[in-house]
């Protein structure tokens, strides 16, 4: 009896030790974050949420989703796997640094980052709001990005398929950057819908490729740029890379040049409008092309549109 | 005297006994469910929420409501009678999928109305399962989802009745929106502000079912980063038509931008911008993709053409 007795409660040890490492390293396709009641322990359930995105980083599957349920500010974060972060909606969660980046994406290239909902702070001091150098891609839908010295969303690297929507940046630098900078022959995809980029102390949207053989495209829509000291949409390519930007229903307004579209770029307006600025439109030879159905009035140089395109 | 007055005792009782049983029985109109402290055996109120969507919508009556109150984790429900299923703004509340069934399935009859709103239905990867399954229902409306992940469909209606989707994502599925109306049947859909995107196959793929009607409404919406088709329209059998209207959307980054495949397929296009994909236009099998002349069609590796215009009115 007394044998079979310590035998039993040996096995029960032993059954309470593997279901706690278990316990201990088991990740979560799902964790939360709490500014009020969150603390740095546990799974980062919704009952018992963290505090802070880089212990919930480690505690959350690749592929998984942190939400944040209720307001307050976060410390920055690098982001190495696919993930979601996301604010509940109504909830106001503030990344707030005053040096480096608010968020760092260095992923793998089949690695999909998606930010939503989050207010990023850079205290004017700060280099980047979203600074993705390596991703499959980076989805930012429903976020605010203000007051950082460098790019408020920057995405560059190798090539990525990006979508922005519904976001703000303001009193940047550069507003939003879409590049390819390293690889060559890769392309990447770039959508912009619905954003507002104002304020910027250089340009508001740039779309550019580095070396031979890149290519960057994007469609941006619905988006308006304002204020931005040199240039509002730039499309650039350089050492021989391609880039194209569609630019459909947006508006550049009150900027040093409204449209910029340099020498490789294939530019394509339409739909938009293009006031106040003090130089509406500057692009090489064939570059820059209106569908025709486009407003430019009230800048102080007009410029030109350097070639059109049909509608179909 | 004493009689009467038992009489009326046993009356008093009946009816006592009748009433009470009348106040167990009555489903609430309004249920409520919690994931940070919900029981399910609680009778769902306010201040006792259930746990389970399931559990609510057992308790809740047909044509109620179940509201999400805080943020957490829910799982999955087969949805059989009209109901909507809301998440309170400020909410998020994230459906998970279990790994062994769809995590919204409607069964909901012929006549069941069913609403979505401000649910993040979020899927594994490892089964081939389905974001929200509309199998019968007059109406599915959802808005303001987030349906990814799934390795199956985020949305897929095999069904007749009118299915609405506005301001929802639905991204990282193995195929975005499937739509077949029911054999002889009529499926209609409206789809607005919304983003389909990332999907590996097809962002929507709207298919013919024999003697059976398709129409499918795209308005303001994005197809981006579809590796297939990002609509792709095909009227597969013996008298079906599918019929679309795409209406100030876009399709970039996908396989092809738009397909329509066989005799009985039309999509037409205005105010549209099909722009960045392998193929903008594609058409086979005498299916025809007619413009408003008023399309952006540009920059797409093949362009492609439309079949024929239609006028502006």
């Amino acid at each position: 009896m007394l044998h079979s007795k310590f035998i039993a409660q040996i096995l029960f040890i032993a059954l309470l030790v593997v279901g706690f490492s278990l316990t201990v390293s088991a990740q979560s396709a799902t964790t939360y974050l709490s500014a009020g009641t969150g603390s740095d322990a546990g799974l980062c359930t919704s009952a018992s949420p963290c505090r802070n995105l880089t212990y919930a980083l480690t505690q959350t599957q690749a592929g998984g989703v942190i939400t944040i349920i209720d307001s307050g500010e976060f410390a920055s974060a690098s982001i190495l796997k696919a993930i979601t972060i996301q604010a509940a909606p109504g909830v106001k969660a503030v990344i707030n640094t005053a040096s480096g980046n608010a968020l760092t994406v260095a992923a793998a290239t089949t690695d999909f980052v998606i930010l939503r909902g989050l207010t990023l702070e850079g205290q004017s001091t700060a280099s980047f709001g979203i600074q993705s150098t390596a991703a499959g891609g980076v989805q930012i839908e429903n976020c605010v990005v203000r007051n950082f010295a460098g790019t408020g969303i920057s995405l560059s690297g190798n090539a990525g398929k990006h979508s922005i929507s519904n976001t703000t940046v303001q009193n940047c630098n550069n507003g939003i950057v879409a590049a390819v900078t390293t690889a060559s022959f890769t392309t990447a995809f770039a959508l912009i819908n619905n954003c507002r980029v104002e304020k910027m102390a250089t340009t508001g949207i740039s779309i550019s490729a580095n070396n031979s053989g890149n290519k960057t495209l994007a469609v941006i829509r619905n988006t308006v740029v304002l204020q931005c000291a040199s240039i509002g949409f730039t499309s650039n390519g350089n050492s021989g890379a391609e880039t194209e930007m569609l630019l459909e229903n947006c508006v550049a307004s009150h900027n040093g040049t409204g449209i910029q579209s340099t020498s490789t770029a294939k530019t394509r307006v339409s739909n938009c409008l293009v006031t106040g600025n003090t130089l509406a439109l500057s692009g090489a030879t064939g570059t820059l092309r209106t569908r025709g159905n486009n407003t430019i009035e009230y800048n102080t140089t007009e410029g030109s549109f350097t070639g059109s395109f049909s509608a179909k | 005297m004493d009689n009467p007055r038992s009489v009326t005792q046993i009356i008093l009782s009946v009816v006592a006994v009748i009433l009470t049983t009348c106040a167990a029985f009555a489903q609430p109109s309004q249920t409520f469910v919690s994931a940070q402290n919900g029981v399910d055996g609680n009778p769902c109120t306010l201040a006792l929420p259930c746990r389970s969507l399931a559990s609510a919508h057992s308790l809740v009556a047909a044509g109620g409501r179940i509201l999400i109150v805080d943020s957490g984790d829910y799982a999955e429900i087969t949805i059989t009678k009209s109901v909507s299923i809301e998440a309170a703004p400020g909410v998020a509340a994230v459906l998970k999928n279990p790994a062994i069934s769809n995590v919204i399935t409607v069964n909901a009859g012929s006549v069941g109305k069913v609403f979505l709103q401000g649910l993040h239905i979020k899927g594994s990867t490892s089964t081939n399962l389905r974001g929200v399954s509309y199998q019968s229902a007059a109406v599915v409306s959802l808005s303001n989802c987030i349906i990814e992940g799934f390795s199956g469909e985020g949305i897929k209606a095999q069904a007749s009745g009118h299915l609405t989707i506005s301001q929802t994502t639905v991204r990282h599925n193995s195929q975005g929106i499937v739509l077949t109306p029911a054999s002889s049947g009529l499926l209609t859909a409206t789809i607005e502000s919304s983003l389909i995107e990332k999907s590996n196959f097809n962002g929507i793929n709207a298919s013919g079912a024999a003697n059976a009607a398709l129409r499918l409404t795209l308005r303001d919406t994005n197809l981006a980063h579809n590796v297939g088709a990002g609509l792709r329209a095909i009227a597969n059998v013996t008298n079906s038509t599918v019929e679309c209207v795409v209406e100030n959307s876009v399709s970039f980054d996908n396989g092809v931008g738009l397909i329509a495949e066989r005799d009985g397929t039309v999509i037409r296009v205005s105010n549209s911008t099909i722009v960045g994909n392998a193929q903008g236009l594609q058409i086979s099998n005498l299916g025809q993709i007619f413009s408003r002349l008023n399309n952006t069609l540009e920059g797409n590796t093949t362009n492609g053409t439309f079949s024929e215009v239609y006028v502006a009115k």
